[in-house]
């Protein structure tokens, strides 16, 4: 049983590394709408609310503010690829590669 | 002491452990870099259950703890979560028991990973996003750790119980 699920995490993390390119924009989605857009390569501030907002600084993407209690996402610091989420207050906060498709499709 | 007062006392001493576990993960969060992690102590209580005493004292025990550590201590989002991880660990653990070869260790392992499926599953309704399933290796990961940790802990106490169902 160990063994099988053992192999899981490994084919997950196998994918996983696989599909992440280090990626050229920011999809930011709040309740599932999203909220923006924006180019990994531009700076930028955005203030989704007063419970989050996230900045675009030298290519990599960080969460600016949150005022969740676990502050997962601010201790998740900058990220180029993958994403970012603040589960309570539900932001995701995904780095997404315009050349190849999203194994992870939002 | 007639049986139904027997009864009470018996499945009160592992509702009342249930809810201990509850509150001691909720005041000790492990320092881990992916959110959530709790040891699922709980579930060695269920687990004892469901080998010892069969399905419906170990549903009946669970539905309850879900119900009152997130009333106490975490509130209705958290009850989501501690809601899918319980129930589809239940739907996995309750098949499972019946093969011997897994062993209690084997079911526990598969219980936590389907316990932190369906948590990430209620993470992706809740966010309405599917990029929350990038932690699921990490999770499966910790899953067998703390699966064989909880294992470990029903199968001796099944060892010290008396084999007599209650």
């Amino acid at each position: 049983m160990i063994i099988v699920v053992l192999l899981a995490a490994a084919a997950g993390l196998f994918l996983l590394s696989a599909s992440n390119d280090s990626g050229t924009g920011v999809r930011i989605t709040k309740n599932g709408q999203i909220v923006g857009v924006y180019p990994l390569n531009q700076d930028n501030l955005i203030i989704i609310d007063e419970h989050n907002s996230v900045r675009i600084d030298d290519g990599k993407v960080r969460m600016e503010h949150a005022d969740c209690p676990d502050g997962y996402c601010l201790k998740m610091g900058e990220i180029s690829r993958g994403s970012i989420i603040c589960l309570p207050n539900r932001v995701v906060v995904e780095v997404f590669s315009a050349a190849a498709p999203d194994a992870i499709a939002g | 002491m007639t049986v139904r007062t027997k009864k009470v006392a018996y499945y009160g001493v592992f509702l009342g452990f249930c809810i201990l576990a509850g509150w001691l993960e909720h005041l000790i969060v492990l320092p881990l870099p992916v959110p959530g992690i709790k040891l699922g102590l709980a579930n060695a209580a269920i687990l004892v259950l469901l080998y010892h005493d069969g399905v419906k004292p170990a549903v009946a025990v669970n539905i309850l703890r879900v119900l009152l550590v997130n009333l106490l201590f975490t509130g209705i989002s958290g009850f989501i979560y501690a809601f899918f991880g319980a129930f589809l660990a239940m739907a996995v653990e309750i098949p499972l028991s019946r093969l011997k070869r897994l062993g209690v260790a084997g079911v526990s392992v598969a219980a936590a990973s389907a316990h932190i499926i369906g948590q990430l599953f209620a993470a992706q309704l809740m966010t309405a996003s599917k990029a929350v399933w990038a932690y699921l290796p990490w999770l499966l990961v910790t899953a067998i750790l703390t699966g064989l940790l909880t294992g470990a802990i029903a199968a001796a106490t099944l060892r010290y119980l008396p084999k007599t169902k209650m």
